[in-house]
């Protein structure tokens, strides 16, 4: 049994694919412009991905479901195929009316559409949709149901409707209102629990610090576990890195005791992401923190993987992330070049 | 005349006092003179010592002399009788007046050069500075004039652009054209200008200086044509979607499930 997460440098926002036990592929969230989408594409031939078993939109912002439209398209066609596709279930109507209030440009209300003109036809021709809040569906990976499990955490459908509604009523969209679609994002667990060892990653797409507790609650009842806090072999830490989603969220509890991976998806530099701040608390609790991109000017720029997708890899020096867990060989990732130092942390801005 | 039978008829007539004031208007002449009138001679003695050597020291301190480097004739003779014998030696065609010519050595004489040159090449580098100054504000002045200019240029083009593009959408509503007059001025920010509506009533509307381009503000009196585009506020991306084609869109969205998925 092994798994494969790859955090892939997109610019701001999250791109991931997961590959479980060298057969099973899953997207979760991509941001993807036009401009890289034929990277993209370029890159799933070049790892001879044929079917993606699950893609999952966490929530309906556009640095996630950029491009998703044409993904679906593209593994829906010329052979490929998709197994099932899962979102928060929130109704998109209501979505594209706050996309569409949105006075800004970057909100692409066209490219929310033409996601549901592809998944709605998709659906007609028979694939899975699923709604992924918690308690809603468990996705396994084996037949018995149990070995691997990619399991939703949360928020809760009440929570989902509320965050939506309460955007819905202030009506005019501003950067507060859409923050309020991040309480909305799923949460998911990826555990694996084999003969010969046990991993647990959680993907905290854009959660806000108390809806991350809360779904580790949720994972601990599911582990029969008591407390509020589970130990994690791997965390894409939240909202790439702001200090928003990590206060509150209990996360630093989370580490095992031999390593623990937080992964940070590429953030806005103007908003000051990822932070200083959680990154230092990361490290100071004994985490390793890997980054997709790092702006540090003394860090090596040129050291980008084949699987690279940013444009701008060559200013910010990105990576993508590879974290491979197996049954056997535990824990490991790469590039080391992706791996942040206390004394990087000067490099970066802090809203605290 | 004997040395003995000159000095008791010597006196001094500026005291130590007007020496150092007249010093300490030296500043480029290295050359001082005392004149001597009658006095008994240990008294002379006193006062020229003290005289030359607070001349000695205050020269030293305006031109930065080292001592060492000073031809000073008494610099080893003050405390002793020769110096009364020196001075009237020196002038003994002149026993009323001493002059006494300090020169500074040939390498102070050099650094002397040297810093008058050093001095001359930072007034011609000042001077450069300045001038290079003056074209750099006169650039940025110029500069500030183009970016006004391209400033007003952006500004009429979005304008445009903003109506091709709610054109193009379908999104205008129609155009106006509203002639007025600036009936007001308030101080060099703004003006009010009143428009006559199509019923006949005045409608007044002020305008801030930021509105207007680099040419400022018009005067009162001056007539206004406004030309206006009325279109409808939804955003491009969102005119693109009728009801029928969300309803198309989004008829999926029903059709979701739960429960678990073994994939």
């Amino acid at each position: 049994v092994e798994v494969e997460i790859h955090i892939l440098e997109c610019g701001q926002g999250d791109t991931l694919l997961l590959h479980v036990n060298r057969e099973k592929w899953v997207l979760v969230d991509c941001n993807l412009p036009p401009s890289r989408r034929g990277a993209f594409f370029r890159l799933v031939e070049q790892m001879q991905i044929r079917r993606l078993d699950l893609i999952c939109l966490t929530h309906p912002h556009e640095d996630h479901y950029l491009g998703m439209g044409s993904v679906i398209e593209h593994f829906t066609s010329e052979g490929r195929s998709v197994g099932t596709y899962c979102d928060t279930g929130v109704n998109p109507l209501e979505i594209y009316k706050l996309l569409a209030a949105d006075p800004r440009r970057e909100s692409h209300p066209g490219e929310y559409i033409r996601l549901w003109n592809v998944l709605s036809d998709a659906i007609d021709n028979g694939l899975d949709y699923r709604y992924a809040h918690e308690n809603a569906t468990d996705f396994a990976f084996t037949q018995d149901g149990e070995t691997i499990k990619l399991i939703p955490l949360g928020p809760s459908a009440a929570v989902i409707r509320s965050s939506v509604a309460d955007a819905l009523v202030k009506g005019k969209i501003t950067a507060s209102i859409r923050e309020r679609l991040n309480f909305a994002s799923v949460v998911l667990a990826l555990r694996v629990r084999a003969p010969n060892g046990q991993f647990d990653g959680v993907l905290a797409a854009d959660i806000d610090g108390v809806g991350f507790c809360r779904a580790m609650k949720l994972y601990c009842g599911i582990n029969a576990h008591n407390g509020d806090s589970f130990p994690l072999d791997f965390v894409k830490v939240s909202h790439h890195g702001s200090l928003d989603s990590h206060e509150g969220s209990n996360v630093l509890k989370c580490r095992k005791p031999e390593s623990s991976i937080a992964a940070i998806s590429a953030g806005s530099k103007s908003a000051v992401l990822p932070d200083q701040t959680v990154m230092r608390e990361f490290m100071d609790a004994g985490w390793i923190v890997l980054l997709t991109s790092k702006r540090n000017p003394r860090l090596p720029s040129g050291a980008d993987s084949p699987l690279s997708l940013s444009d701008a890899r060559g200013q910010l020096g990105c990576y993508n992330i590879r974290i491979h867990w197996a049954e056997n060989g535990g824990l490991s990732w790469e590039p080391s070049e992706a791996r942040v130092n206390v004394d990087d942390l000067d490099a970066y801005g802090t809203a605290a | 005349m004997s040395r003995d039978n000159v000095l008791p008829s010597a006196t001094l007539a500026v005291s130590p006092h007007r020496a150092f004031a007249e010093l300490s208007e030296v500043t480029r002449r290295p050359k001082f003179s005392f004149e001597l009138g009658r006095s008994d001679e240990p008294r002379f003695r006193e006062y020229l010592i003290t005289a030359l050597e607070t001349f000695v020291s205050k020269y030293m301190a305006i031109f930065g002399f080292d001592p060492k480097g000073f031809r000073d004739p008494f610099s080893d003779r003050y405390d002793t009788p020769d110096v009364r014998a020196r001075y009237l030696l020196l002038d003994s065609t002149r026993p009323l007046e001493l002059t006494y010519t300090v020169a500074p050595s040939v390498e102070n004489q050099q650094l002397l050069l040297d810093r008058e040159r050093l001095k001359t090449e930072l007034m011609a580098e000042r001077r450069a500075l300045l001038l290079e100054r003056r074209r750099s504000e006169e650039l940025t002045s110029e500069n500030d004039k183009l970016w006004d200019c391209m400033s007003d240029i952006v500004k009429e083009n979005q304008a445009l652009i903003a109506m091709v593009i709610a054109q193009k959408h379908e999104k205008v509503c129609f155009h106006e054209r509203h002639e007025g007059e600036v009936v007001e001025r308030k101080g060099d920010q703004k003006v009010i200008v009143s428009y006559r509506s199509a019923s006949g009533e005045s409608i007044r509307q002020t305008y801030d200086k930021a509105q207007f381009s680099r040419r400022g503000l018009p005067e009162v009196g001056d007539r206004i044509q406004a030309y206006v585009m009325v279109a409808t506020d939804r955003p491009p991306d969102a005119h693109a979607a009728t009801d029928s084609e969300l309803r198309k869109a989004f008829r999926g969205f029903s059709r979701g499930k739960t429960g678990k998925v073994v994939l």
